[in-house]
């Protein structure tokens, strides 16, 4: 972004947004507005990020993962990424995986992170309004007029979901109200279904008896065909790839899903390791494309150290109780060598910026800070001062740089309050 | 910022019971606005963070850096004072071996049950029931279908309320349930006595079974998975009942550093997470209180990468080692000790707090000179900084003269070395490490 389109954005914008940008970059956090304005080197991840646009209309799948040490703009370069995925028509998600929230082995939660954390073009949130609003429309279609609902979802999805999905977009049975006290309607209760079935949508636990009802009352024809039931996590991966075709039906280019913190994969034990690479390895390399699946992860290169040195040969004694007169046959702990496997998957190693990107990065800081805080910086000599502690601390991470030039600005700001 | 005003009002067994609670060494947080001098720079800018920036949507973290002695939980406790006058909900929970920074759970349930707020009491339940009072107005006279309406409309309102747990929300209007919906056929007091206490059980984070809490159509309880989600519902819950939002301030976290490394790294996850949920969370500002060891040493944020990083000091600026940031993360008070001038308006305060409370008159005995000696006696011992040291000083003195003894007959450079042994045993008491972990 130029000095002009910066100033003139930074002028229309509320004094709170300007504060919270330089309060997160001085907690050493990033933030929405600071990525729009303070990112350098867009056009690399712009070239990476449409490669990936290419590659999935091809029908060809892709995913890239950001590697770079702590402090040196994973999480930037992600939420660029995701600004750009927006702006290309994509619904994303952005979650930071975590080994005791968000456990990437236990697919389940990291379901339902991504699930709370999507955001479609138009900034809505509501998956359930925008899946409604399509399916009315893909149903009023003339071509579609002999097809139900059922036909616009895709097969590869757990039969809970598909169940749900449709579900949403029928109404409500109509009962006449004597007949509602009776016993065989005990499970009508039309003012909790699109609760019931937003939450389980949503990953929550709704039990398999209370979306039965909802679905009997919606009248999904299909959901007796299959289990109701969704636990294990390959499961709710493909509902994560049923979905990201179903946007892409729905008319956007797909589902970007953003992973930061993907080294917390690896301080997990070695058996919630072992799932989690199993995932991994479903995702890098898939057996068949899926459309509009668009996976990018944030891995420290510890990550990756720890791939190349994981025993990947290890076996253990399989659990629960062995017989005692039988010999037990020692399992692998791992499915394979995921290191081999990995060969050949999407990098894109962090750079430091260079001298001129940061002296254009302190400018917009300088004029960032002075509105946040409304204060007139002596320019020439603050811009100096900026100079000099970029070179002081030419080995620091981006992180600590940018906390040293607010430093320096508050500062100097607090010198004028004096 | 001390009230003269105040200090008169106070009745003998008040002013005993600070004084008490200052020989002891520890804070009496209730009175701690009668008796604070000085650090009105930092106050001045985490009021200006309170106004401008948490009132607004902001959320942060700090860390209170400062040695034994230097005043870090008098400090907070002046925060937390601050925050309440601005009109913020308020939790102080120290972390102990029984609430520790690693087990997020345990903190989430301290953090409720020392919950202040616009309300009588402390504590989630008090604040449940003062808000469950203050609906009472609008179901009164409700005839039984409109009270149902009512009930549904509010619980609707609960789940519209954008990132609100549904769970909490539904705890929510099945407390509204309970206290106005009309009495279902099977249902009589005892019964709903019984709904109510193992809904505040759920709110205080307590042991539920999912069978208790299913007809309530809340799925969860409290675990490490859900506290932080729990935490941000409550902040949305506080909003709408009229509070700016939530300050948090965890004292004495340098406890962390005696654990062993799997508990450490734990714990600094926890920290660690604390900050980068400021990205999503709103309406709060965060605490901590830490030893420079914390900073400095091997065992403290040094050993997590991913916390260090966030935290590192920024070190000095331009050469120019004594620029402090005001704004920055961490309050450094240990490098904004007060000044002899403060110190002696502080023994001033303690002087006629000490008359309110033995009924007597110290200031013909205990002159501003005898104070002023007691300064140059800590400047001389290089731990001018050290308030604790200087209160406890001085209440010795007090305590002498007021049982006739003249001060000008006692030794004060012995005093003063006794009263900081006495202090190190206490902080080596504190520095043992736990055994439970």
């Amino acid at each position: 972004m130029d000095e002009k389109a910066f100033s003139e954005q930074i002028n229309g914008t509320k004094n709170f947004y300007l504060r919270r940008a330089v309060e997160r970059i001085r907690e050493g956090l990033f933030d929405p507005l600071g990525v729009q304005w303070l990112t350098s080197g867009e056009e690399k991840l712009n070239q990476l990020f449409d490669r990936g646009v290419e590659a999935l209309d091809k029908g060809t799948p892709y995913h890239l993962c950001v590697c770079g040490a702590y402090g040196q703009g994973k999480s930037h370069s992600l939420t660029y990424l995701k600004q750009r995925a927006l702006e290309n028509n994509f619904v994303v998600s952005y979650i930071n995986l975590d080994p005791r929230q968000i456990p990437f082995h236990d697919f389940k939660a990291v379901y339902r992170a991504l699930m709370g954390a999507m955001v479609f073009p138009n900034e809505e949130t509501n998956l359930v309004k925008v899946w409604k609003e399509s399916a009315a429309q893909w149903l009023a279609r003339p071509e579609n007029k002999d097809k139900a609902i059922g036909d616009f979802i895709t097969g590869d999805m757990p039969h809970r979901f598909r169940a749900i999905l449709a579900a949403m977009v029928h109404n409500n049975m109509e009962i006449p109200a004597n007949k509602r006290k009776l016993k065989k309607h005990a499970r009508f209760q039309p003012r909790s279904f699109a609760w019931t079935l937003k939450n389980a949508l949503m990953g929550k636990e709704i039990p398999a008896h209370k979306l039965a009802a909802a679905f009997h009352y919606r009248e999904v024809p299909f959901y007796k065909g299959g289990s109701l039931v969704c636990r294990e996590p390959k499961e709710y991966l493909a509902m994560v790839k049923g979905l990201a075709r179903l946007f892409k039906e729905m008319g956007y280019g797909g589902w970007v899903l953003l992973f930061d913190e993907g080294e917390s994969i690896g301080q997990t034990r070695i058996t919630s390791r072992s799932k989690s690479y199993d995932l991994l390895h479903e995702i890098f390399c898939p057996e068949r494309p899926a459309q509009g699946f668009y996976p990018v992860f944030a891995f420290t290169h510890d990550f990756f150290t720890l791939v190349e040195t994981e025993p990947w040969d290890r076996t253990r004694r399989p659990g629960g109780r062995q017989k005692a007169d039988q010999p037990t046959e020692e399992i692998p702990c791992f499915a394979r060598d995921y290191h081999k496997a990995w060969k050949k998957i999407n990098i894109h190693s962090l750079q430091d910026l260079s001298p001129g990107e940061w002296e254009t990065l302190s400018g917009k800081l300088r004029i960032l800070h002075s509105r946040a805080y409304e204060w007139a910086p002596e320019t020439a000599d603050i811009d100096r001062e900026m100079k000099q502690i970029l070179s002081q601390n030419k080995g620091a991470e981006s992180r600590m740089k940018l906390r040293l030039l607010v430093n320096q600005l508050d500062l100097e700001q607090q010198k004028e309050s004096c | 910022m001390i009230s003269l005003d105040a200090l008169k009002e106070l009745k003998p067994f008040q002013a005993r019971s600070i004084i008490e609670d200052l020989r002891k060494g520890s804070v009496p947080v209730e009175y701690v606005p009668v008796f604070t001098v000085g650090r009105q720079k930092w106050l001045s800018y985490i009021e200006d963070d309170l106004e401008n920036y948490i009132a607004q949507g902001g959320a942060k973290v700090r860390f209170i850096s400062g040695d034994y002695g230097d005043g870090k939980t008098h400090f907070m406790s002046v925060v937390q004072h601050l925050a309440m006058e601005k009109g913020f909900a308020v939790s102080f929970v120290v972390l102990t071996r029984d609430v520790p920074i690693h087990k997020f759970e345990t903190v989430y349930q301290s953090i409720v049950r020392q919950l202040q707020g616009n309300f009588d009491g402390v504590g989630i339940r008090d604040l449940l029931t003062a808000w469950l009072d203050s609906l009472s107005t609008e179901f009164q006279d409700a005839k039984a279908e409109a009270a149902t309406e009512k009930c549904t409309a509010l619980a609707e309102g609960f789940r519209d309320i954008p990132d609100m747990d549904i769970n909490f929300a539904n705890a929510l209007a099945a407390l509204v349930n309970n206290r106005f919906a009309p009495m279902a056929e099977e249902e009589d007091e005892v019964s709903r006595k019984a709904d109510r206490e193992i809904l505040m059980h759920w709110f205080d984070g307590g042991k539920v079974t999912k069978r208790e809490i299913k007809p309530f159509q809340i799925y969860e309880y409290l675990t490490k998975t859900n506290a932080r989600q729990l935490m941000n519902s409550l902040i949305l819950f506080l909003r709408r009942f009229g509070h700016q939002g939530l300050i948090l301030l965890m004292d004495e976290m340098e406890t962390v550093v005696t654990m062993s490394a799997s508990v450490r790294n734990a714990a600094y996850e926890n920290v660690r997470l604390f900050i980068d949920n400021s990205e999503t969370a709103q309406y709060l500002h965060i605490f901590f209180s830490i030893i420079p060891d914390v900073l400095v040493s091997e065992k403290g944020f040094k050993s997590y990468d991913a916390l260090w990083s966030r935290v590192r000091s920024i070190g000095t600026s331009m050469g120019d080692a004594k620029r402090l940031n005001y704004r920055g993360v961490l309050v450094d008070i240990h490098q904004t000790p007060l000044q002899t001038e403060e110190l002696v308006d502080l023994g001033r305060c303690l002087l006629s707090l000490h008359g309110v409370a033995y009924r007597w008159s110290p200031q013909a005995l205990v002159t501003d000179k005898v104070i002023e000696d007691i300064c140059a006696s800590q400047k001389r011992m290089g731990v001018i900084s050290e308030v604790r040291l200087f209160i406890k000083q001085l209440i010795g003195v007090l305590d002498l003269a007021e049982q006739g003894q003249s001060p000008e007959d006692m030794d004060m450079a012995r005093q003063m070395v006794e009263t900081r042994k006495e202090m190190e045993e206490e902080k080596m008491k504190q520095m043992e490490p736990s055994w439970d972990n």
